[in-house]
């Protein structure tokens, strides 16, 4: 937000997922929006789309709350007409620049607006047009993630200067097929694996873009929050007491160690004693003590002679990814006469109803609050609510 | 019941029958002889002229008629005196159940066409492949006839014809009745871009298709994928029996990867050079890259010509679409603006990653969880003849070989069958054939049927366009049909995309 303010940016595009859920901690969106009014008031509007993390169809989440007070404006206005959904350009009044979007959504709902999409219309504008989406597009998406969600680039309305998504952890910026494409990436690192790489050299940032009738320039602007270390620890062939040692060895006071987020990754199939025998909070501890930022550890592919652990397949794979294989192989052994139970659509209603079950209690959130709640979500998950109102 | 000849004489394989004054018995037509515990399916492979009078008398009496003598001059009871006779063989005998015919029809036993009540044990199977309706003669019976999809797209099938007979007819109505199941996953090369429909009818409108049917192509519709590979996925492994190299070229290649991992071609592309590789035979890998895959290096960057190979994009797609084939998906990809090998070469990753994956499951048990896959792969001698074998084997023969071990199967379209090796042919279980006038490939094609064809030569080079004759392990004898027309069947079946209802909040 500073880097933009100093290099007095027109607008500013956020293409979802500013916040990791629709209500997060308040602290937190207290201080953001306190940041978003900064720079509003130096007369730089914000133009959003949600994000699948920020949405949720049953509660407003807080981006609806930022536009209603008026620090953001959503660019997602349409309307269906014969059945085909047809945008609204939000123009931005210092530009020019024409802006519309589709915003993300769980349940690839999301697939469906732009299978009805109107492009005729919106490819016929002219002007400086900005698209601006949240999904990943199928043809970009890394090898790691095939098996998540994603649009066809095909499905994109054409003729566009610049379209801005977002979704995508890692920075990425496309001209092939007739389509400027940019994924800023995330700012910093939503989970283990985008720490990893960005501690690996992954640039973190955000695009500036330079514009007049058409895109002149594209600068990825690289934000650094802190300073990373990956520390790797090889346990195979080491006893339990062994790797303990090691590890505390390499939580020496250092150089390394300071003001640096600590990124402590355990791997190998140790050759006696359990994983539970070494003290990792101790090793996290000591690392703070001399001198670490945070310390964040990762030991799920340490394992021992002396004991089988019930193998998951993907081990050492993010979690929602291992829950994602498990539905999928599993959701055929399920008997169920609902079709929308089976297959794909069964495997994303699972996913769904896992995250909606799965979520925490807010602070000064009252049980039956949170109760509540999480059972609107699920039902709105199952698409119940029409049969239960009845 | 219309009696329409008779048995006359004849042996095992030769039966002869007299055709009854007006009733046209033709080459193909199935027939049925009864008797006290079921009745005998023949079929007619071949017509001859039977006369009570001699030779010369009949000579001389059509003498006299076309030089203008015999005005007034006929035959006395001509259905008496000449007739048609037919050649036939017994295919199956029906009692209780259908059953090898073993034994001659009663002498001087009736005979007369079949009905569909005949045809009842022609069921319908779990995993059904629509193939068309049972063929007597030229006429058309109201008798479905299906393959089982998880059995025969395992064992292979061909479909062995000479243009024009409508093989992608045939394929379109055969993936037509897949699409929807969601029991086995199909991949088709599309080399005419024919079969998705983007001018008109395809397989797109299919009511089942959104969730069944995915497509790839350079220049996709709107909703449909882009091909696009990166080039990071391209292993040395997947241009064996693609792409011919040199065993130096093909030592270089492989030293390139060992070097430098997935940029192995980009590498190669910019000249760098590594211990062992002569320039020279660097030099000839970037015109073989260039030529072959359309790749090279303009103002600095690698280049496709046909933007299907990427450095940038593509990464998940070989992936993306062996799941979507797991899932039971059908998997068109438009490969008409693209060369040979390009679409040998996609086809060939694709079926690497299938093939391993699957043989993976095989090893830790999993494999009866998997859904059968088949690859269609149009000019099959590209990658099947033995010409092509001699240089070395690749996916596509491996497959033929062993894919059915692994649930993986070819469905191969040829105009040449006598160019694949008879090991090839006898794997393929099942053969769906289509008219052909070169003796050489019906040859070819009877010699590796399932049943009998030896008599059915004349048969084969009498099929018009939509028939077929289905030879199969799988069936109980060689069924004649008739493959329905694709866009008739189609219009029937189309879905009417509703107005959607769908709700926008924004």
């Amino acid at each position: 937000m500073d880097i933009c303010i100093e290099r007095a940016v027109d607008f500013i595009i956020v293409s979802g997922d500013l916040f990791d859920s629709n209500i997060p901690d308040m602290a937190l969106a207290n201080a953001a929006v306190k940041k978003i009014r900064e720079v509003t008031k130096k007369g730089i509007p914000f133009y959003v789309v949600y994000g699948s993390h920020d949405f949720s169809p049953t509660q407003t989440s807080i981006v609806d709350l930022i536009e209603s007070a008026g620090l953001f404006s959503k660019v997602t206005k349409g309307k269906m007409v014969d059945g085909k959904l047809q945008l609204e350009f939000q123009v931005d009044e210092r530009t020019g620049a024409k802006l519309c979007g589709i915003s993300g959504r769980r349940r690839a709902n999301e697939k469906e607006y732009y299978n009805i999409l109107d492009r005729v219309s919106l490819e016929r504008e002219e002007g400086f047009k900005i698209f601006v989406m949240h999904g990943a597009v199928s043809e970009y998406k890394p090898k790691y993630a095939a098996e998540s969600e994603s649009i066809p680039l095909s499905s994109l309305p054409k003729s566009f200067s610049y379209y801005a998504g977002g979704h995508i952890h890692e920075k990425l910026l496309s001209k092939e097929y007739g389509y400027s494409l940019a994924y800023p990436g995330t700012p910093f690192g939503a989970d283990y694996r985008d720490l990893e790489t960005t501690a690996k050299g992954q640039e973190r940032g955000f695009f500036i873009v330079n514009f007049t009738s058409k895109v002149e320039k594209i600068e990825f602007v690289p934000v650094s929050i802190c300073g990373y270390e990956l520390i790797e620890c090889d346990a195979n062939g080491r006893t339990a007491v062994e790797v303990q040692e090691d590890l505390l060895k390499l939580a020496e006071k250092d150089d390394r160690l300071g003001d640096r987020l600590i990124l402590l990754r355990v791997s190998g199939e140790m050759s006696g004693g359990k994983t539970s025998e070494i003290d990792f909070q101790r090793i996290r501890r000591t690392l703070r003590e001399n001198g670490a930022l945070e310390v964040l550890l990762n030991y799920q592919r340490l394992t021992s002679k002396e004991y089988s652990a019930v193998r998951v397949a993907g081990m050492g794979e993010e979690v929602h990814r291992i829950e994602e294989r498990l539905f999928k192989e599993n959701i055929g052994t399920v008997r169920v006469s609902n079709p929308k139970l089976k297959g794909d659509s069964g495997v994303r209603i699972s996913r769904d109803l896992l995250a909606a079950l799965k979520q925490a209690k807010k602070e000064n959130e009252t049980k039956g609050s949170h109760e509540t709640r999480i059972i609107s979500a699920a039902v709105d998950t199952l698409g119940l609510k029409e049969a239960l109102s009845e | 019941m219309t009696v329409c000849g008779q048995i006359v004489a004849g042996e095992v394989g030769k039966i002869l029958i007299r055709e009854k004054s007006g009733e046209k018995i033709e080459l193909g037509d199935l027939l049925v002889v009864e008797d006290a515990e079921g009745y005998l399916i023949i079929q007619v492979y071949n017509l001859l002229y039977g006369s009570q009078i001699s030779k010369l008398a009949r000579e001389q009496l059509a003498g006299l008629k076309l030089e203008g003598f015999g005005v007034g001059l006929e035959f006395f009871e001509p259905q008496l005196r000449n007739y048609l006779l037919a050649e036939a063989k017994a295919v199956l005998r029906v009692t209780s159940k259908p059953m090898a015919a073993k034994t001659l029809p009663d002498f001087f036993g009736t005979v007369r066409h079949v009905e569909a009540k005949d045809l009842q044990f022609l069921s319908k199977p779990e995993n059904p492949i629509y193939l068309g309706k049972v063929r007597s003669g030229s006429k058309v019976m109201d008798v479905p006839v299906y393959l089982d999809g998880s059995e025969a797209l395992v064992h292979h099938i061909l479909v062995p014809s000479a243009t024009g007979r409508g093989k992608s007819n045939l394929v379109k109505v055969m993936l037509w009745s897949i699409i929807g199941q969601n029991k086995f996953g199909v991949l088709v090369l599309d080399a005419h871009d024919e079969y998705y429909g983007r001018m008109g009818m395809g397989l797109k409108d299919h009511p089942k298709s959104r969730g069944s049917l995915a497509y790839y192509s350079v220049n996709p519709l709107p909703g449909t994928s882009t091909l696009a590979i990166s080039l990071k996925t391209i292993l040395p492994s997947h241009l064996d029996g693609i792409i011919s190299l040199t065993e130096v070229q093909d030592q270089a290649v492989r030293r390139y990867y060992a070097e430098f991992r997935e940029n192995w071609i980009e590498k190669i592309l910019r000249g760098e050079t590594i211990e062992g590789v002569k320039d020279v035979t660097r030099g000839v890998l970037q015109r073989i890259i260039n030529t072959k895959l359309s790749i090279y290096i303009k103002d600095g960057e690698v280049t496709c010509r046909n933007r299907i190979f990427s450095t940038t994009a593509g990464e998940s797609t070989i992936k993306e679409i062996g799941d979507a084939l797991e899932d039971g998906k059908v998997v068109v990809i438009d490969t008409s603006k693209i060369g040979d090998e390009a679409e040998l070469l996609i086809g060939s990753m694709i079926a690497t990653s299938i093939l391993d994956t699957y043989q993976n499951s095989k090893a830790e048990g999993t494999l009866g969880d998997k859904l059968p896959i088949s690859i269609v792969i149009e000019e099959a001698p590209r990658v099947l003849s033995s010409e092509r074998l001699q240089t070395g084997e690749n996916i596509y023969s491996r497959i033929a070989r062993e894919g059915r071990k692994f649930k993986v199967g070819l469905i191969a379209i040829t105009q040449l069958t006598s160019v694949i090796p008879r090991d090839i042919l006898t794997n393929i279980n099942t053969k769906i054939i289509l008219g052909n006038e070169m003796a050489t490939e019906r040859r070819a094609v009877i010699d590796s049927a399932a049943q009998d064809l030896e008599d059915d030569d004349q048969m084969i080079a009498s099929l018009d366009k939509g028939e077929a004759i289905v030879t199969s392990i799988f069936t109980r004898f060689a069924v004649p049909i008739q493959i329905p027309l694709f866009e008739n069947l189609a219009k029937e079946q189309k879905s009417s995309r509703k107005q959607s209802e769908l709700e926008y909040a924004g």
